[in-house]
C-alpha cells in the first residue's frame, strides 16, 4: 500500500491532537520506510555482532509506542525524530559493548557506507554522538542531514526532501559536515594531512 | 564555538566549498588569500578540508565488497535480485556452466544459528533436494561459506508474483481457481513427502509467462527455525511472521505445532485474496498488532462480504464456504489435506455439492472464539514478545517433544526466559506509569511459559522450586491482596498460579516435610492463596489456607525468636488472616468473627513489636503494624467509632516512624490516605461531618494524582470510588445536595471503570446501582425528572442484571425487588416483576430469611394480593420469636409486626381488597 504523503501528515496531526489510534494507523504507512532503514543495516551485517536490523526497527517501534508526548509537525519531523531514536539505540548499543568489552577481536562494524571509519562496535560512536550534539547546537540542519543519511540510511535526495532543501544544498551540507566531523573525531589526523 | 547564524561559521563553510573546487596544489595559496591573514580561520578550514579528503581515501579502502563473482558452493554471483525477509537474494550461475542459473539467498544470523542451520540443512537436504515437481522451485544446494555466511541456493525462477499475475491479466474466477489448484497440487505433492512449507504467501509463489506457478522456499522455514538454541533476536521464522502475519496460521503465531493444516490455512488466505483482492481481516485490522490479534481471535469476514460489487454474487455460497473452512481457527476443522481443499474447488467448478457447506454450520455452532476485541495493548504485547525474540525460543518448543526440551541448553534458556519475564523485565516495566495493560499481558504469557516448563520439569528439584517461586511471584503480581502494590485485578489467574505453586510445593513437601525452604514456601503459598481465594468468594478455603500459613510461621518464629524475618513473616501472616476473616466476602462481621479478627490483630502486634525490638526501624514491621491497626480499627468503627479512630491513628503513628526512604515512598502516601479515609468515615459516624470533609482532602489529592499518572490502575480506582461514596454520604449529612450528587456521579463513573476491568465482581455493580439510585432520588427531589429517570433506570437495570445471574444470592434478588417497588420514578416501578424477584429471594433463602419475607409481603401487597401478603407475614412471625415477657421485641420481630399491621390497615381502608388475587 503506497502511502500518500498527505496521509502521513494527517495521521501525525491526529496523533498530536491526542488520538492514539492514529499512531497505530501511522505505523504501517511508515513501516516500509522503517524496513528500509533496517535493510540498510542488513546489507552490512556480518556474522558475530549482535545488532540485528529487524530488531532495530522493532526497538524503534517500541520506543515510539512509549512516546506519549510526541509533538511533531509533519512527516519531516517524524523522520528526524526517528533518527534521534536510532541514535539513542546505537549509543545504547555502543555503551553496552564498551561495558561488556566484547572479547577482543570483535569485528568492526562500520556505521554506514559513507562513514565506514566509525566503528559501531567501538567507542568511537559515542564520540560521534557527542559530536552530533555539538553540531546540533551550531548548525541544526547539518546535524539532521547526518542523522538522516548516516543513521537512517536515507539517500541525499530523500534527506533533502525531508528537510525541504535543495539536493545541491543537501550535498554541500553533507560534505562540509563530514569534514567537520572527521576533524572533530580525529583532530590529529586532520591537522597532519596537507 | 560559533553557531550557524554566526558570520564566522558561514565564512568557514563558504571558504570550504570554494576550496573544494580548487586543485590540491593551489589550495594552500587560495586559503592564504581568502582567509585574509586570519590564521585560526585558515587552520579550521584547512583541517576540515583534510578531514573531508581523508574520508575519501578511507572510503575506497572500506568499499563494500562487490558481490559480483563471489563463490557460494558451486555457484558464482552475477547480480543482486532483491531483498528478502532474511537477507539479500542474488542471481548466480553454476561455475563453469553458464546455463544453469540459481538464486542464492544469504541468510543473516549469528554463528550459532549458522552452524545449526548447516546441520539442519544437512538433515533435510535429501528430502528437500528430492522434491522434484514442475511447480516447485528446487533447492539445489546450501551451506556455510568459509567466512561463516550461511546461504541457500535454489532453482532460479523467472516469473511474476501470484497476485500481480492475476491482476495484470485480469483473470476470471475460474481461471484463478485453476491456477490455485495447480498450486495445491504442488503443495500436496510436498506434503506427501513429509515436507511442510510453513511460509506460504503470494511472495513465495511466482507465475511464469506460460502460466505455471512455481513455489519458492519450500521447507526452508524448517531448516531455519531451530527452537531454543539461537539467542533471542536472531532472524528466524519468527521475524518473518512478524513481517507477514497475514498468512500465518493461528497456531503458528502462537508458536504451537505446525502441521499440514497450517499450510492449508495459509493457502486459504491466498485463496481468499486471490478471489477478493483483500485480506480476510482487512476490514477490521489495519496495523500489524491488530492483525496478529485478529488472526488468533477473530473470525474472518466471508469473502463475498468484502469483495467488490461485481464479484459478490459468484463468490456467495460455495466459494465462501470453502474459504471459511480453510480459514478455521482450529486446525482440525479445516480441510484435512490440501488435496481435499483442491477437490472441493473442483466439485464447485463441476457444479457438484461442496463438503465445506456442512462443515460451516458446525463451525459456527462451536463458537469457541472469544467475542470481544483483543485490546491493542495485548496485541502490542504479543508483538513485544515476538520482537524480543522470546517467542523464537520457548514458543517454538514442542511441548510434546520432551526429550529436546530437557536438553540442557534450550531448557535453561526457557528457564531464564520465564525468570526474565517475571522479575527484571516486569520490574522494569512496572516502573513505567500506565503500564498496567502491558503488565497484564506479560503476566498471562508468563503463566503460559511456566505451564510449559511445568510439563517438562520431570524430577528436577531445582526447577521445581523455581517453578513454584515463579508461580508464586506471578500470583503476587496478578493480585496483591494486602493493598501493597498495585494489583492487576485478575484474581482468577492469580488463583490458578498460586494453586500450581502449592501443588508443586506439596509434592516437594511430601518428600521432605521439614525442609525449611519447603516450609517457608508452603507457608508463603498459603499466605498468598488465602486472600486470593477469599477475593474469589471462597472464604472458608481462604481462611483454612491462612490458618495453615500462620501455624507454620508461628512455629518458625518460636523456633528462632531472635530472627527478625521470622517475626515479620508471622506478623504478616496474621494480618493476612485478619483481612480474610474480616472482609465482607470472608465471613460475617458478627461478634464471634470480630473477636477472632481482633485476636489475630493482637498476635500480629506482638510479632511486629518483637521484630521492632530487634530492629527498631524495620520498615516491614512498621508497615505491617500499620496495616494491622488499620484492619482492626476499621472493624471497630462499626460499633465504636472513637475506638476505631484511635486504633487507626496508632497505625498512622507507626507509619510516621518509617525511615525516610520508605516514608516518602508513594505506597506509604497511599497507605496513609487509606487510613485517613477510614478516620473520616468514623468522624462522619460521630456526626463530625465538617471534620470528616477536612480529613478527606489529603487522600483525595493523593488518589487523584495517582489516577492522572496511572489511569488504568484498578486498585486506585476502587479507593477513589470508596472515597467518593464516603464524601457523598457526608455531604448528604451536611445537607449539601448538589455536592452529594456530584460525588455520586463520580462513584458511578468509577464503578463502571471497575466493572469493565472485572465484570465478574458483583459488588461493583451493587455499588454502582446504589449510587445511581441515590442520584436518581436527589435529581427527582430537584425536579430534574429526565436525568433522574436515566439514573433510576440504570440502577434498576444493574440490579436486575445481577439478580438475573444464575449464581445470584438472595440478597441480590431482594435488592432488585425493592428497587422496582420504591424507585422515585413512578413509571419505572414494576410490581409484578418485583414480586417475581421477591419470591425467588424467599425460595433461595429457604423461606426462613426475615428480610426476604418482609419484602415478599410488601411485594404481594403492592400487587394487590392481600391474602398472600398476610399469609407471608404470618409465616415470618411464626419463626421469629416473640418478645419475652417484660422484654422489647427484637428488631426483626418488630419489623414483621409493623408490616402485619400496615397490611391490615391497608385492607381496612380499602386500599387492598381482601381476598382479591391477582
Amino acid at each position: 500500500m503506497v502511502p500518500e504523503p498527505g496521509d502521513i501528515t494527517r495521521l501525525l496531526r491526529e496523533w498530536k491532537d491526542g488520538q492514539p489510534e492514529a499512531f497505530e494507523k501511522l505505523l504501517p504507512l511508515v513501516y516500509s520506510d522503517l524496513r528500509r532503514i533496517a535493510s540498510s543495516y542488513l546489507r552490512r551485517e556480518r556474522a558475530g555482532h549482535t545488532l540485528q536490523a529487524t530488531g532495530l526497527v522493532h526497538e524503534l517501534y517500541l520506543r515510539l509506542c512509549n512516546q506519549r508526548e510526541a509533538n511533531w509537525e509533519n512527516r519531516a519531523h517524524f523522520f528526524t525524530f526517528t533518527a534521534k531514536i536510532m541514535r539513542m539505540i546505537l549509543a545504547d548499543h555502543a555503551r553496552r559493548n564498551q561495558r561488556e568489552k566484547r572479547g577482543g577481536g570483535s569485528e568492526p562494524l562500520p556505521l554506514s557506507d559513507q562513514l565506514p571509519w566509525v566503528d559501531l562496535n567501538g567507542p568511537e560512536f559515542l564520540d560521534l554522538d557527542l559530536a552530533l550534539d555539538e553540531l546540533e547546537r551550531i548548525d541544526g540542519r547539518k546535524a539532521q542531514m547526518m542523522e538522516l543519511c548516516y543513521l537512517l540510511g536515507c539517500t541525499t535526495q530523500e534527506s533533502a526532501e525531508i528537510l525541504r532543501i535543495s539536493v545541491a544544498t543537501a550535498e554541500r551540507d553533507l560534505k562540509f559536515a563530514r569534514g567537520w566531523l572527521y576533524r572533530r573525531l580525529r583532530p590529529d589526523e586532520a591537522a597532519r594531512h596537507v | 564555538m560559533s553557531d550557524a547564524g554566526s558570520a564566522y561559521w558561514q565564512r568557514v563553510e563558504e571558504i570550504f566549498h570554494r576550496a573544494l573546487d580548487i586543485p590540491d596544489d593551489a589550495r594552500a595559496a587560495f586559503l592564504g588569500e581568502y582567509c585574509g591573514g586570519d590564521a585560526d580561520l585558515e587552520r579550521e578550514v584547512r583541517e576540515i578540508l583534510n578531514g573531508y579528503e581523508a574520508q575519501d581515501r578511507l572510503d575506497s579502502a572500506h568499499a563494500p565488497e562487490s558481490m559480483e563473482g563471489s563463490r557460494y558452493g558451486a555457484f558464482e554471483i552475477v547480480r543482486k535480485i532483491g531483498e528478502g525477509g532474511m537477507g539479500a537474494v542474488y542471481l548466480a550461475r553454476r561455475h563453469g556452466d553458464f546455463e544453469q542459473r540459481a538464486a542464492i539467498k544469504l541468510i543473516n544470523g549469528t554463528p550459532a544459528a549458522a552452524a545449526l542451520m548447516a546441520a539442519r540443512f544437512h538433515q533435510e537436504r535429501q528430502i528437500l533436494a528430492g522434491l522434484e515437481h514442475p511447480n516447485i522451485a528446487r533447492l539445489l544446494d546450501g551451506g556455510v561459506t568459509g567466512q561463516g555466511q550461511p546461504y541457500l541456493a535454489m532453482e532460479y525462477v523467472e516469473g511474476v508474483r501470484l497476485d500481480q499475475y492475476s491482476e495484470s491479466r485480469s483473470l476470471s474466477i475460474p481461471q484463478r481457481l485453476d491456477l490455485f489448484r495447480k498450486i495445491c497440487a504442488a503443495v500436496h505433492f510436498a506434503h506427501q513427502r513429509l515436507v511442510i512449507h510453513r511460509d506460504l504467501k503470494p511472495g513465495n509463489i511466482l507465475v511464469t509467462d506460460q502460466g505455471e506457478p512455481k513455489l519458492l522456499d519450500f521447507g526452508i522455514a524448517k531448516v531455519l527455525a531451530e527452537p531454543g538454541s539461537a539467542p533471542p533476536g536472531t532472524l528466524t521464522m519468527t521475524s518473518n511472521l512478524l513481517l507477514t502475519p497475514q498468512y500465518a496460521s493461528p497456531e503458528q503465531i502462537q508458536g504451537l505445532s505446525c502441521t499440514v493444516a497450517s499450510d492449508v490455512y495459509s493457502l486459504g488466505v491466498i485463496f481468499y485474496e486471490l478471489l477478493t483482492g483483500k485480506g480476510p481481516y482487512s476490514a477490521t485490522a489495519s496495523t500489524p498488532a491488530e492483525l496478529i490479534a485478529a488472526v488468533v481471535t477473530r473470525e474472518a469476514e466471508r469473502p463475498s462480504v468484502v469483495a467488490p460489487e461485481r464479484l459478490k454474487a459468484p463468490l456467495r455460497g460455495d466459494l465462501d464456504s470453502i474459504a471459511m473452512k480453510a480459514l478455521a481457527k482450529q486446525p482440525d476443522e479445516r480441510y484435512g489435506s490440501v488435496d481435499q481443499f483442491s477437490e472441493d474447488i473442483r466439485r464447485h467448478l463441476e457444479g457438484l455439492p461442496v463438503i465445506a457447506v456442512e462443515g460451516t454450520r458446525l463451525y459456527v455452532a462451536r463458537k469457541f472464539l472469544r467475542r470481544h476485541r483483543v485490546g491493542v495493548a495485548t496485541a502490542a504485547f504479543i508483538l513485544l514478545l515476538l520482537v524480543a525474540g522470546l517467542a523464537g525460543t520457548l514458543w517454538q518448543a514442542r511441548v510434546a517433544d520432551q526429550q529436546r526440551i530437557l536438553a540442557e541448553q534450550r531448557f535453561s534458556d526457557a528457564r531464564k526466559l520465564a525468570n526474565y519475564l517475571l522479575f527484571p523485565l516486569y520490574d522494569a516495566v512496572q516502573a513505567l506509569p500506565g503500564s498496567l495493560p502491558v503488565r497484564a499481558g506479560m503476566a498471562s504469557q508468563s503463566l503460559l511459559y511456566l505451564d510449559r516448563l511445568a510439563v517438562a520439569k520431570g524430577q528436577d528439584r531445582g526447577l521445581s522450586f523455581e517453578l513454584a517461586e515463579g508461580y508464586l511471584r506471578l500470583g503476587e503480581i496478578l493480585e496483591a491482596p494486602l493493598g501493597g502494590g498495585d494489583s492487576l485485578g485478575n484474581a482468577s489467574k492469580a488463583l490458578e498460579s498460586d494453586r500450581k505453586a502449592l501443588a508443586i510445593l506439596e509434592t516437594l513437601g511430601q518428600v521432605n516435610p521439614a525442609e525449611p525452604r519447603v516450609l517457608e514456601n508452603l507457608a508463603k503459598a498459603d499466605f498468598l492463596l488465602g486472600p486470593t481465594l477469599n477475593f474469589l468468594g471462597k472464604p472458608s478455603e481462604g481462611v483454612a489456607r491462612l490458618s495453615e500459613a500462620v501455624r507454620i510461621f508461628d512455629r518458625l518464629s518460636s523456633a528462632d525468636p531472635g530472627n527478625v524475618n521470622r517475626q515479620v513473616d508471622a506478623g504478616r501472616a496474621y494480618v493476612a488472616l485478619m483481612d480474610v476473616i474480616g472482609s465482607p466476602g470472608g465471613g460475617l462481621t458478627e461478634q464471634g468473627t470480630k473477636d477472632r479478627v481482633l485476636a489475630a490483630a493482637n498476635k500480629a502486634y506482638q510479632h511486629f513489636d518483637a521484630a521492632l525490638a530487634l530492629a527498631p526501624t524495620d520498615s516491614r514491621a512498621l508497615l505491617g503494624l500499620a496495616r494491622a491497626y488499620n484492619l482492626a480499627g476499621t472493624l471497630q468503627i462499626a460499633a465504636d467509632p472513637r475506638l476505631g479512630m484511635a486504633t487507626i491513628r496508632k497505625g498512622l503513628d507507626a507509619l510516621s516512624k518509617l525511615p525516610p526512604a520508605a516514608r516518602n515512598a508513594p505506597q506509604t502516601e497511599i497507605d496513609e490516605a487509606r487510613m485517613e479515609t477510614i478516620i473520616a468515615f468514623a468522624q462522619a459516624q460521630l456526626g463530625q461531618d465538617t471534620e470528616a470533609l477536612h480529613t478527606l482532602e489529603r487522600p483525595r489529592e493523593v488518589y487523584e494524582k495517582l489516577a492522572e499518572v496511572d489511569p488504568k490502575n484498578g486498585t486506585n480506582t476502587r479507593r477513589r470510588m470508596s472515597l467518593y461514596r464516603t464524601l457523598a454520604m457526608i455531604q448528604l449529612n451536611l445537607g449539601n445536595k448538589r455536592e452529594a450528587l456530584g460525588d455520586y456521579r463520580k462513584v458511578i463513573e468509577l464503578a463502571s471503570g471497575l466493572i469493565a476491568l472485572d465484570p465478574s465482581k458483583a459488588s461493583n455493580f451493587v455499588i454502582s446501582a446504589e449510587a445511581q439510585g441515590r442520584a436518581a432520588k436527589l435529581l427527582a427531589a430537584d425536579g430534574k425528572m429526565d436525568e433522574a429517570r436515566q439514573y433510576a433506570k440504570a440502577s434498576i437495570d444493574t440490579l436486575e442484571r445481577i439478580a438475573d445471574r444464575p449464581d445470584a444470592a438472595a440478597q441480590n434478588l431482594s435488592e432488585a425487588a425493592i428497587v422496582l417497588m420504591v424507585t422515585p420514578i413512578q413509571s419505572l416501578r414494576d410490581y409484578p416483576r418485583a414480586l417475581q424477584y421477591a419470591r425467588r429471594a424467599d425460595q433461595l433463602s429457604g423461606g426462613k430469611e426475615p428480610g426476604a419475607v418482609i419484602y415478599l409481603a410488601q411485594a404481594y401487597a403492592n400487587n394487590g394480593d392481600a391474602a398472600k401478603a398476610l399469609e407471608t407475614v404470618r409465616r415470618g412471625l411464626a419463626f421469629v420469636a416473640p418478645a419475652a415477657p417484660g422484654q422489647k421485641p427484637s428488631e426483626v420481630r418488630k419489623t414483621l409486626e409493623d408490616e402485619l399491621r400496615d397490611i391490615q390497615i391497608l385492607i381496612k381502608t380499602g386500599h387492598l381488597p381482601p381476598g382479591f388475587n391477582q
